[in-house]
């Protein structure tokens, strides 16, 4: 009896230093981000850092996913705009973002600072052809293309770097019920002579609704690879079931600063890491 | 080797578990995706089928602190359907590997039932040998009236087949019976993750990935919306009760914060139970119908 008193009272002391520790972590995370706002604006130079770090990397994703949650109230449109522009100067070609915010709670609409496709619905450009921005942008991209020496893999050698970048916004609705909704449509005409022969095996049936499901999601992307997670904790939210099963993630604390380097880190660790696709 | 160890713990590793068992906040269920097996044999310069056999005596070791520790439902990821890419051999070899711990585990369902663990095989089992199927189907009908402690092996198994094996069992649910047949506005979330492998498991709080990687490599997708995810670079085999019991802190830490979100999930699932007429006599009856179609199922292959 006693000694389970002992125990609890020790177990009360762990979570009382553990939520001690996360604060004061916390705290050193906010004071760090303002240091590092202070010195990226004053000196900085965000592209080359990021161009040299091109050159270390075996390879890189087509398809980038952010994945923000529901607690996170660090990531707001200046940053997304960041790290598109980081994307798309290393060659990042597809870039989708889901936000678990709400309205109100920080939720950003990329309808905002996007521009909307006119062919496809779902799908933004960034930046918009119109912007002063964008063709700001164009510009400075040449100069880079031009004094970049000896990058060698991925897009940033071909120069598709210089497209814009084409981004998606993931909502719930895209997830879990989005696959419901497919298999509503599919019951609906299972007497069907498509239905049926996709009956007959199982791997007809995938081919399916892998095809249903980007074609409601209005992808002609491949599936993501790289997901960066805004979050305190590691999650996927409910993150595309169907699409993110070989997405590497990496959680990005809430509160750190995200700047050019935080992205090359993890585009590092994404080169590093081996895909054995089950072999 | 057992199935669960006779793991002699330190004295202060018995003080650690139970301080963490005195908090409370105890996850329900974990998936552990046993990674570093064939790292772990080509580190030590051993063969890789014994890397597996040595993962196999860690995950008896995982699951003897599981159970000291309270948690009451275990799902480990030991075959993916993407590893009958492997060699022949290896893939011979994990099979030889199963057909070896399945009749162990036969001999000695005795143990299992004093700890009160039930087995559950979750995958397209049909994809694999049929003795082998044999051994499964059997296990899974001797363990099944066991309910203190649950272990999922996932065997033969991908999220992908999983989700698309839900929405074969409703496409095909008006085929075997006479009852009313679904509406389609029953089908929702709710109706399709009643028809997945794992519909009568919770789902996982945490899901452990070792060696390193940072993906799920196809390991209940639908199921881990609201896990936490625990990445560490330690290989499989090499895990200690330090590894784990710290992944237990790093629970307890992130647990509070998922807390809203997932009773916003709970909340979510009870609208769409509600507007799908979940709870419905039509509805009840074709999941009835799945249990039974599965069970029939086992008893076949049991009996082969």
């Amino acid at each position: 009896m006693m000694m389970q008193f002992i125990y609890q009272l020790l177990g009360q002391l762990l979570i009382i230093c553990i939520a001690a520790f996360d604060l004061l972590q916390q705290l050193w995370l906010r004071l760090h981000a303002l240091a590092s706002r202070s010195y990226d604006y004053w000196q900085c130079d965000q592209r080359s850092l990021l161009s040299s770090a091109l050159s270390g990397l075996e390879k890189l994703p087509k398809h980038l996913v952010l994945v923000v949650g529901p607690d996170d109230c660090y990531v707001d449109v200046a940053l997304l705009k960041r790290i598109f522009s980081y994307a798309q100067i290393v060659g990042i070609p597809y870039l989708s973002v889901y936000d678990t915010r709400t309205q109100g709670n920080g939720y950003v609409d990329l309808s905002l600072f996007c521009q909307l496709d006119e062919k496809r619905e779902r799908c933004y450009h960034w930046p918009s052809s119109s912007s002063k921005h964008a063709k700001e942008q164009k510009v400075i991209q040449n100069g880079h293309k031009a004094t970049q020496n000896g990058t060698s893999n991925g897009y940033a050698s071909n120069g598709t770097h210089q497209r814009q970048l084409q981004v998606y916004q993931i909502s719930r609705a895209d997830c879990h019920a989005l696959i419901a909704d497919v298999c509503h449509e599919l019951y609906e005409s299972r007497k069907s002579v498509q239905v049926q022969a996709m009956l007959e095996e199982r791997q007809k049936l995938t081919n399916g609704i892998s095809a249903m499901l980007n074609q409601r999601l209005g992808f002609v992307v491949p599936e993501p690879e790289l997901g960066i997670v805004f979050s305190r904790q590691t999650c996927t939210y409910g993150l595309l079931p169907w699409h993110v099963r070989f997405t590497e993630f990496h959680t990005h604390r809430s509160g750190s600063y995200f700047d050019a380097k935080s992205f090359a880190q993890v585009l590092y660790k994404y080169a590093r890491c081996e895909q054995r696709w089950g072999k | 080797m057992s199935w669960i160890s006779d793991y002699r713990y330190t004295c202060l590793q018995k003080w650690a578990l139970q301080i963490l068992h005195s908090t409370g906040r105890i996850p329900n269920h974990i998936a552990f995706v046993m990674d570093g097996n064939r790292r772990f044999a080509r580190s030590k310069q051993l063969d890789k089928i014994e890397g597996h056999s040595r993962g196999f005596s860690k995950l008896a070791d995982v699951l003897r602190w599981c159970v000291d520790l309270g948690i009451k439902e275990v799902t480990t990821f030991a075959f993916s359907i993407e590893n009958f890419k492997r060699s022949n051999e290896e893939v011979e070899g994990l099979f030889n590997l199963a057909r070896e711990k399945f009749a162990k585990l036969l001999e000695e369902t005795d143990r299992l039932d004093e700890h009160g663990i039930r087995i559950r095989v979750i995958g397209n089992i049909l994809l694999l040998p049929e003795d082998l199927q044999r051994h499964i189907a059997t296990a899974m009908l001797r363990t099944e009236h066991n309910d203190k402690l649950f272990l999922n092996i996932a065997f033969a198994y991908t999220s992908r087949d999983e989700m698309t094996q839900a929405v074969e069992s409703i496409l095909k649910s008006d085929e075997t019976s006479d009852d009313e047949p679904l509406h389609p506005s029953d089908i929702n979330e709710r109706l399709l993750e009643e028809c997945l492998y794992t519909r009568h498991s919770p789902p996982p709080d945490m899901v452990f990935r070792t060696s390193g990687e940072t993906r799920l490599s196809d390991f209940m997708m639908w199921q881990l919306s609201s896990s936490v995810l625990y990445f560490t670079d330690v290989l499989w085999p090499q895990i200690t009760i330090w590894n784990f019991l710290a992944s237990i802190v790093a629970y307890q830490c992130d647990r509070c914060r998922m807390e809203r979100f997932k009773s916003g999930e709970r909340l979510h699932s009870t609208q769409l139970a509600k507007a799908g007429e979940f709870y419905s006599l039509r509805v009840q009856k074709f999941l009835h119908r799945i249990d039974a179609n599965r069970r029939k199922l086992l008893i076949a292959l049991a009996s082969n």
